[in-house]
């Protein structure tokens, strides 16, 4: 008789299999595109690539978590006439930090880390974003993008993904 | 240490390594010149990313295929009358060009073209455009809307163009004043809080006083940009170097977020065809007047005795 492999103390298990986070992710991805892109919708619609990079960070290891990042933000990046390669860094630094919430935030079925996890996630990367294109030479203020715009956007991204996470329960591994 | 997921030392280091790639390489990506990164960008866009273009595509022309069919006959009305009243003209003057042994005027064509925004982050100045080298379009033909100049191409693919608006920070274009008599450059200025986005004019000699509210057109030098599009009107004074020159704001006429469809300059050729005037198709007193081109700037309303 087999005997079932213990995980390991810390070693995530999974609320739902691998396979459906690739496919979430996968779909958030295509949602982003049809409605920023092939809608229109710009900034009206959320920020689906920065959720769905939190939410798959949080199954993976950062290595796998910077290349998810990476990939995200070279799609991002397709339409970029300035400071090309400010999302791919964006969001690769994002994926490596949302990994790192797992040595701090072990169980998140609570509402309130979901919130503070996606909005703190979302800001952080318009705030890389900010400035890489800063550095690049486009000058812009600080309190229209990062506050005025930055936070509100935010707020929208975290409402998409607590919602998400509402529908298909935890996200991370440690609580199915 | 012992990371989640049960790595081991190997595995740890190894994730280290593709994470510090990954980031390296981004950053090699973000540092490289702008040549390169355009290359890896119009492959992403050609391949991964066409489809999403086309939806895009496919709902415009629906939305004004439903929407826009009366007004589109009353402009092919007002056009077809126009150009019955100036057809004896151009025949004239062609004529006359025959006679006195001078060339054809070298035209640019135009064609009608979908504009798209793509709406992601930092692609604000980016413009899509549903025709390519296919259809003659071309990097750096003009994209001019009935409020004035928009933009221009920077990358022409078979059947679709990537542009770029007004608000990039590599615009420029030679402008006058509408009357002629004043030349100098418009670039952007970038965006500041509770600010409208507009231009800086420079170039206007020190004694040379432009008043606000100044129509400010395409002059047609450099052989880009065709003369007589309307591209802002003076909203005050920007900066003034003592005894050397001044700069005004310049309040466009044209808001990119609100084009949906432009004019884009055609050509067979692989470059730019001389320079079109086209200050007919906008008539004086035509243009529009932007909400911010009324209001002073920060240097305010130019004083006629030059103290700014």
């Amino acid at each position: 008789m087999a005997v079932a492999e213990r995980p390991l103390a810390g070693t995530p298990r999974l609320g739902i299999g691998s396979s459906a986070v690739v496919a979430l992710t996968l779909i958030l991805v295509f949602l982003h595109f049809v409605l920023r892109l092939g809608v229109g919708m710009g900034a009206g619609a959320p920020d689906l690539l920065t959720v769905a990079l939190l939410l798959h960070v949080r199954r993976v290891r950062f290595g796998t978590a910077a290349c998810v990042g990476f990939t995200l933000g070279m799609l991002e990046d397709a339409f970029t006439l300035v400071a090309f390669g400010a999302n791919t860094v964006a969001l690769t630094l994002v994926g490596i930090l949302g990994v790192q919430t797992r040595a701090f935030f072990v169980s998140t079925t609570s509402l309130s880390f979901s919130i503070v996890y996606f909005v703190t996630g979302k800001w952080v990367r318009d705030f890389i974003h900010w400035i890489l294109q800063q550095a690049a030479g486009v000058r812009s203020g600080f309190i229209e993008p990062m506050i005025l715009a930055g936070v509100p956007a935010a707020l929208y991204a975290a409402l998409v993904g607590v919602l998400i996470v509402r529908l298909i329960g935890p996200f991370s591994e440690s609580e199915s | 240490m012992r990371e989640y997921g049960g790595a081991g030392g190997n595995g740890l280091r190894r994730q280290f390594l593709l994470a510090a790639a990954c980031l390296l390489v981004g950053l090699f990506f973000y540092l490289i010149p702008a040549g390169p990164q355009q290359s890896i960008a119009s492959g992403i866009r050609l391949t991964l990313l066409r489809p999403f273009v086309d939806i895009r595509s496919a709902l415009t022309a629906a939305r004004s295929r439903g929407r826009e069919a009366d007004m589109l006959r009353a402009e092919v009305d007002s056009l077809r009358a126009w150009v019955a009243n100036n057809a004896a003209a151009i025949e004239e003057n062609r004529r006359l060009r025959v006679l006195i042994g001078l060339a054809p005027l070298v035209e640019r064509s135009y064609r009608a073209v979908s504009v798209h925004r793509p709406g992601n982050l930092g692609s604000q100045s980016t413009i899509v455009l549903d025709l390519g080298y296919e259809q003659g379009v071309h990097a750096l033909s003009p994209i001019i809307t009935a409020d004035g100049l928009a933009g221009r191409v920077l990358e022409a693919h078979p059947s679709l163009s990537i542009g770029m608006d007004w608000s990039h920070p590599d615009f420029r274009a030679s402008v006058m004043s509408e009357d002629g008599e004043l030349y100098g450059i418009v670039g952007p200025e970038p965006a500041t809080v509770g600010d409208a986005e507009r231009l800086v004019l420079t170039g206007i000699p020190y004694f040379d006083v432009l008043v606000d509210g100044t129509l400010v057109v395409t002059s047609g030098r450099g052989g880009v940009y065709p003369r007589g599009v309307p591209v802002g009107r003076v909203g005050g004074l920007a900066e003034i170097e003592e005894g050397w020159h001044r700069s005004y704001w310049v309040y466009p006429t044209v808001h990119p977020a609100s084009v949906t469809h432009a004019l884009v300059g055609v050509s067979d050729g692989a470059g730019p065809e001389g320079e079109a005037d086209l200050s007919s198709l906008f008539p004086a007193g035509a243009s529009p007047v932007p909400d911010s081109a009324g209001e002073a700037g920060p240097g305010g309303s130019p004083a006629p005795d030059g103290s700014g």
